[in-house]
């Protein structure tokens, strides 16, 4: 009897150790507010933020006027809620940077075949860009995104993404322009 | 004239002063913002802001035998709700304690009336028209309009008054550098009405404030620091003559200029606020006591 029990305990260790669930991986989300200068202000920037189900926490930073948001559970990133939240709190939404781990996968959209990150543990899924330089309001070249198809042909491989995202229209996976990558 | 009568006319020839205590800075809202005066900036939406001061207002110097002395002390309580991003609602309920000192000209004695309550409740709404933010700052337009209901208590008159009166006006911020500085500039007319044969002088009211960020002189790389800000603002009044019965009270109305120094910490969820209100120019009609001065503290929160 007492053999059957540490089976059990061992098998149910054992699964806990290596089997752990998979959480969304979506490291880091850097939102830009612009308009937002002083301290009073921040709260409730932060507060509407962390109204939504999605977000665990808001921090801001006054100096970059970025407010770097953790989210919660495997929920997907709703760019447009963010947004709104952004909003309501009497302010103006800027650019959002993300840092995503995933598998690189293809996409399809009118008919063409895009290449998209599926991002680990959620249903996420963001179609790849080349970055913008938002200096000079100008597209780089598609060296980025040619250099991550590259890093991660011939197989599955986790590949950790930064760039900026922005919405499309409904039932168009969001934009993620690659910034920089790390492949596992 | 009996002792009734004498206190009833000082307090009228001071409906002027009272109305800068009573009145005017409660329509003040939130953030980093002036101390006697509005601003423009917003309110999130469901949320709300409680902001309170205490303003002491002394003013001795009387051109009448009388040699009145007055002094005002005046909480004005604001609650402000964001109904939309753009639209803010204040109501402000105000707790007024007033004391006026003056001499007897029958016995030469100095005699003193003391009066505490709740002054007249006033609704105000503020609609954003126009908001321009960039990284760095934000600029912002709003007008308003309000209403003031006789809901306070009789014995404070004229600071309390039976008539339902109007204010229309606007106000406008803008800050820059990442808040090192913030300008503020209001105008409101208040449309008084007539009740009981009393009718206070329509007044316009002003105010333009600059802040300046003094600490951190250098925002840090991370998080979001506690701001100290040096205010400077100038502010006033200009006030029509009161009526009573019809006619026109000549030792009422006039034109008074402040300038205003302060100092302000916030936090995000406080706001701790001082200033003086110094009077440069008191133009009053007849024979009215002119302030000394008004000295205020105050605070605001941010209710989760």
């Amino acid at each position: 009897m007492l053999k059957k029990l540490i089976s059990v305990l061992g098998f149910f260790i054992t699964t806990l150790i290596f089997f752990q669930p998979s959480f969304a991986e979506i490291n880091n989300v850097e939102m830009q507010v612009d308009g937002m200068t002083c301290p009073f202000c921040v709260y409730g920037i932060e507060k509407k933020l962390e109204a939504l189900g999605e977000v665990k926490d808001a921090s801001s930073n006054l100096k970059t006027g970025i407010v770097d948001i953790k989210l919660e559970g495997n929920g997907p990133l709703d760019i447009e809620r963010l947004n709104e939240a952004i909003r309501e709190s009497g302010f103006t939404p800027g650019k959002i940077k993300i840092k995503a781990t995933g598998e690189v996968t293809k996409y399809k959209l009118e008919g063409k075949e895009n290449p998209a990150l599926k991002v680990t543990g959620s249903d996420q899924v963001f179609l790849l860009t080349s970055a913008p330089n938002h200096d000079k309001e100008e597209f780089l070249s598609e060296k980025k995104l040619n250099e991550v198809e590259k890093a991660t042909e011939g197989g599955k491989k986790e590949i950790t993404i930064t760039g900026y995202i922005h919405s499309h229209p409904e039932g168009v996976p969001p934009a993620l322009s690659v910034e920089s990558f790390e492949v596992k | 004239m009996s002792m009734n009568e004498m206190f009833k006319k000082c307090f009228v020839a001071l409906s002027i002063l009272v109305l800068f205590v009573s009145s005017i800075v409660p329509t003040n809202s939130v953030l980093a913002a002036p101390i006697n005066s509005n601003v423009a900036l917003p309110v999130r939406k469901g949320g709300f802001v409680f902001r309170s001061q205490v303003k002491w207002l002394r003013a001795t110097d009387d051109p009448t035998s009388l040699n009145r002395e007055v002094n005002v002390v005046a909480i004005p309580n604001v609650l402000v709700y964001g109904a939309t991003p753009d639209l803010a609602l204040f109501a402000i309920f105000p707790y007024i304690f007033r004391n006026v000192e003056l001499t007897d000209p029958s016995t030469g004695k100095r005699i003193d009336k003391n009066d505490n309550g709740i002054g007249d409740l006033t609704l105000i709404a503020r609609y954003t028209v126009y908001a321009r933010d960039y990284p760095s700052g934000t600029a912002r337009l709003a007008p308003l309009a309000g209403i003031k209901l006789p809901t306070g208590d009789d014995e404070l008159e004229p600071i309390t008054t039976d008539s339902v009166n109007l204010q229309l006006g606007g106000v406008s911020t803008v800050t820059w550098d990442f808040g090192r500085h913030e300008v503020d500039a209001d105008l409101i007319y208040r449309i008084n009405t007539e009740a009981e044969n009393f009718e206070m002088g329509d007044d316009l009211v002003y105010d333009l404030a600059y802040e300046f960020r003094v600490y951190p002189w250098t925002l840090p790389d991370v998080g979001v620091p506690n701001f100290l800000y040096l205010v400077a603002e100038a502010n006033g009044i200009f006030s029509q003559k009161d009526k009573l019965h019809g006619k026109t009270i000549d030792d009422s109305g006039g034109n008074i200029l402040f300038l205003s120094p302060g100092i302000q910490l916030a936090t995000k969820r406080f706001i701790l606020e001082a200033s003086i209100q110094l009077p440069v120019i008191q133009d009053l009609n007849g024979n009215q006591v002119e302030t000394d001065f008004v000295l205020t503290g105050g605070f605001r929160v941010n209710l989760p």
